[in-house]
């Protein structure tokens, strides 16, 4: 074999540097996040509202945890009544309403019974585009049943496609973003 | 499968039958001398493996090589050396002139008195049947993904997040299951997401290589479905300066791409080389049949730098590559869209820069040394539609600092036996950057591992025959923080012990033979292992399974190869059986996670056995000297046989085929050809309903048109192709397209490619 062991050495130096760098942490170091994501708690409470649209102080409160699980698991409404429909979102302790309606123009609530015709919703509330939101509105009850009603809240769409129109529009997947809740409950009206 | 393979059968047995009355010829009665010289040192080379047709044999100690019963006419010589083929087209009159041969690394054609020469790097030197991409057929498809212009190869399809994002896939497989080789360098990115594309610059290949056997013992793990070789042109060394401009241009999401290269070698300097080299890229929104897909554009820039230095009998080089590209993820589906070139959330950004440092030593005549050592990173920021102003942070930001080493030595000589040995060794560290305000997806993790491997190999003029062995190590640590604060992770340490047997028949003349049964490994990927989760902006909650062991599988591969000599005709048939030991997968649970975002489908990572079974059948017919058909077909059947299901994600059968007609060259218009084309993609039916989101859409038809030419001026040239694909505007949706449960693939798109050789 002839011998060139100016080359062979340049060779093996290629190689050593790897073994160089290898020698390094051997251990990863993650850094926790401020996780500022998820939505943890909603509360939606419902207050009677007299003949004259002004709130009494008659509240029925339902809330969901962190897996979508309400409690109570029914809510009992009266049926001819109307109800001002308040809806918070929270983040462990953090109310993030405030945010929603900051950016209210990406964020709107949907509202899906599982039968039509006992209840129908209104919006109050709207954002700087005119278009509704969903955290303030009114929701009468038209007849007796006992339905499963579905509420989803969304972020990221266009609230301009017609897809999104309306406060149950079933095609509301069609006008793109994102749940960011989708929760259910037991509605009781009589 | 059983129709395919009999028709399959059908075809041989009439070529057999057939082929007998094309070799008697009695023209075929000389004796053909060619001598091997290398191109830069004028060193006769002795071990060079020289074939014609069907036959080979090597180079003496003298470089020279003898074949009796030569016909007459023009032949194809294929000159294989250490690291690089030389293809030569000579006018053999019978004459018993010796044909001196000198290597060539170069593209560019050489005539030395009536000798024709074209050089290339050999892409990896292995039995399997590996098919390659390269000069005119890489030409006509630049500009597109990578991904995209492998098509053309049978059993190669492509894993779709829509038109711009697209993942290689290789018999069924595709991610952590396909190694792709980046200038030599084990490409590391995140390639356990579906929507990761590899993070390469196609332009800066000059020729694409796909192996589809088990290359386990030569890479190591991820090499299970096969491999894929990127490799950029030789450094020019005959002291000019060489520039190459290409120019493309895409109706479909009006994208232009831009890339241009000046390498060069100084006759002062003769030893040292050079290249410089640069791309850039920009598309809007791609549009389907009827209407655009809203956030699909992409902005791309890369550039690379390469030099080396060369002497008798060592070599050293250096390559740097940067690339950098945003891709905009379809959202608001469903609506209409225009076209635009704004790129918003939810978006990627990935830039990834690659090192690589090299060098070669000749030790004597018949042994090699090669030392390579490569530093990439690759950063990958994914964007999502937040609120509270936090669009502009990234919801995904990975850092990926990957260093690997390989020692290689070679022994060749011309008694037919070759030896190769190796050490490879890799430390990677990935961590998540702080300030995502969200839990990243995978832990912090640093990798390591290291292989051992010997490759033996003995050829004849007749036959040749490869065995090897291969034994990794690999230690896992990873740590990470889940959305509740809580540390997770952990230790784990894989290894695993592969080899493979392969030969290489030459039945006769026309006909040659491979088969090569091989073992392939890969361990679990952290997302497999770690996963707990959303996967943000996905349909499905999917948990990890930290107890995994290392996915094995066992393929047996056949590779049939028919050569009519005149050239008339074509035929390869791939046949393989790829059992899986561990095969892992996403299995849907068949039940809901319940969170507060709503009741998502539960699907755990979990390991079962597996068989894949396919064949990949190519066939090219002159119809007339001018007329040329190629058709192709791949199938695949993949089960998951411990539980008598079938797997998801599995491509369709494909059917491709097309009829070109290539127009005499004229003085200043060559290579000019006209071509259609038709793509036939079957419904998968192969499919457990409720086991996805959606049912396998329907099949379909796609018709293309191609045309190009190649304008010569003395030493420079203007290569110009026309292609047109989806010639019909046809609507049609993917199985392989993860865009499928939203909107429609990309309609019509012509494309014109400009690429400009000095």
């Amino acid at each position: 074999m002839k011998h060139y062991p100016k080359n062979i050495t340049a060779i093996l130096a290629i190689v050593a540097m790897f073994f160089l760098a290898s020698c390094s942490p051997d251990e990863p170091t993650p850094t926790p996040e401020n996780n500022q994501e998820a939505i943890t708690g909603i509360s939606l409470s419902y207050v009677l509202l007299q003949q004259n649209g002004t709130p009494t102080t008659d509240t029925t409160t339902i809330t969901f945890d962190a897996n979508g699980v309400a409690t109570p698991g029914i809510l009992s409404l009266n049926i001819g009544k109307s109800y001002l429909t308040l809806i918070t979102f929270y983040d462990h302790e953090k109310v993030l309403n405030p945010e929603i309606v900051q950016e209210g123009a990406d964020h709107k609530i949907f509202f899906f019974p599982s039968q039509d015709g006992i209840i129908h919703y209104e919006y109050n509330d709207q954002d700087k585009n005119g278009n509704p939101i969903g955290l303030n509105g009114k929701t009468t009850i038209l007849n007796s049943g006992t339905i499963n009603l579905n509420m989803v809240f969304r972020h990221g769409l266009n609230k301009n496609s017609s897809a999104a129109q309306g406060w149950n529009n079933s095609d509301y997947v069609q006008a793109g973003g994102e749940d960011d809740a989708n929760i259910s409950f037991t509605l009781h009206a009589d | 499968m059983h129709i395919g393979i009999k028709a399959g059968a059908a075809a041989i047995f009439f070529m057999v039958c057939t082929s007998a009355s094309y070799s008697q010829n009695g023209d075929c009665n000389y004796q053909l001398t060619i001598q091997i010289k290398d191109g830069k040192t004028a060193e006769n080379i002795e071990g060079a493996l020289v074939s014609t047709g069907n036959r080979q044999t090597f180079s003496d100690e003298n470089g020279y090589c003898v074949f009796d019963d030569v016909c007459r006419g023009r032949l194809h010589l294929h000159i294989q050396t250490m690291d690089v083929i030389t293809e030569s087209d000579i006018d053999f009159t019978g004459a018993r002139d010796t044909f001196v041969i000198k290597t060539q690394s170069q593209t560019r054609g050489i005539t030395l008195d009536d000798v024709e020469v074209h050089g290339h790097k050999a892409p990896v030197q292995t039995i399997n049947a590996l098919q390659t991409i390269t000069q005119d057929q890489l030409h006509r498809v630049q500009g597109a993904s990578l991904a995209s212009q492998l098509q053309s190869i049978p059993g190669v399809s492509m894993l779709q997040t829509g038109g711009n994002i697209s993942k290689p896939v290789i018999n069924g497989m595709y991610g952590n299951r396909v190694l792709i080789l980046n200038n030599g360098v084990r490409q590391q990115g995140q390639q356990w997401g579906a929507e990761h594309a590899p993070e390469i610059d196609p332009f800066i290949a000059h020729q694409l290589t796909v192996v589809k056997g088990a290359e386990s013992v030569r890479y190591g793990s991820d090499a299970i479905g096969g491999v894929i070789l990127v490799d950029p042109p030789a450094l020019p060394d005959d002291g000019k300066l060489h520039s190459q401009v290409s120019l493309f241009g895409a109706e479909n999401g009006r994208q232009g791409a831009a890339s241009a290269a000046l390498s060069g070698n100084m006759k002062k300097l003769p030893a040292f080389a050079w290249r410089i080299q640069g791309t850039a890229k920009q598309g809007g929104n791609l549009k389907t049949a009827d209407y655009f897909l809203n956030n699909t554009g992409v902005k791309e820039y890369n550039y690379s730098a390469a030099a080396a230095y060369t002497q008798k009998h060592f070599d050293a080089n250096i390559y740097y590559s940067h690339f950098n590209t945003q891709l905009g993820i379809l959202k608001d589906f469903g609506t209409d869209a225009s076209f635009r070139y704004d790129i918003e959330a939810p978006r990627q950004q990935v830039i990834h820069d690659l090192l690589k440092i090299q060098a070669h030593q000749h030790l004597n005549d018949n042994w090699h040394l090669t030392a390579l050592y490569a530093f990439q990173q690759d950063r990958r920021e994914e964007y999502d539609l937040r609120r509270n102003g936090k669009t502009s942070l990234p919801s995904l930001d990975l850092k990926l600092n990957t260093q690997t080493a390989d020692l290689t030595l070679v022994n060749m000589n011309n008694s037919g036996w070759k030896m190769t040995a190796g050490w490879s060794g890799m430390v990677q560290n990935n961590a998540s950057v702080p300030g995502t305000m969200i839990a990243p997806l995978i832990p912090d993790y640093i990798l390591k591992t290291t292989g051992v491997y010997s490759i033996l190999r003995y050829q004849t003029a007749k036959y040749a025959l490869e065995a090897g062995l291969r034994y990794d190590f690999m230690h896992l640590y990873a740590l990470g923080y889940d959305k509740n604060g809580q540390l997770y992770g952990g230790k784990k340490s894989f290894n695993s012990l592969n080899g493979n047997m392969g030969s290489l028949w030459y039945i006769s003349n026309d006909w040659n033979l491979r088969t090569n049964i091989g073992t392939a490994w890969r361990p679990p990927s952290v997302n497999e292992l770690y996963s707990n989760g959303l996967h943000h902006g996905a349909l499905s909650y999917e948990q990890g399974d930290s107890t995994m062991e290392v996915e094995k599988s066992y393929k047996w591969m056949n590779s049939l190869n028919y050569n009519l000599p005149s050239g008339w005709f074509q035929l390869q048939v791939d046949g393989y059986l790829q059992y899986f030991k561990g095969y892992i997968y996403l299995n849907p649970m068949d039940s809901m996670v319940e969170s507060i975002r709503g009741r998502f489908p539960y699907f755990q990572y979990a390991q079962t056995n597996a068989l894949f079974t396919g064949c990949d059948i190519s066939m090219e017919i002159r119809v007339m000297k001018q007329l040329e058909y190629t058709a192709t077909a791949a199938l695949i059947r993949a089960k998951n046989v411990r539980d008598n299901m079938f797997l998801p994600m599995i491509p369709t059968d494909k059917y491709q085929q097309e009829l070109r007609w290539n127009f005499k060259d004229q003085r200043f218009l060559t290579k000019s050809f006209i071509s259609i084309s038709h793509q036939y993609i079957a419904q998968q039916k192969r499919y457990a309903s409720g086991s996805d989101f959606a049912p396998p859409p329907s099949a379909y038809h796609l018709a293309g048109f191609s045309t190009g030419t190649v304008m010569k001026f003395g030493r420079q040239q203007l290569k110009i192709y026309l292609t047109i694909d989806n010639l019909f505007n046809q609507s049609y949706r993917d199985y392989m397209n993860r865009y499928r449960y939203y909107s429609d693939d990309m309609g019509r798109n012509i494309q014109l490619r400009l690429i400009y050789d000095l």
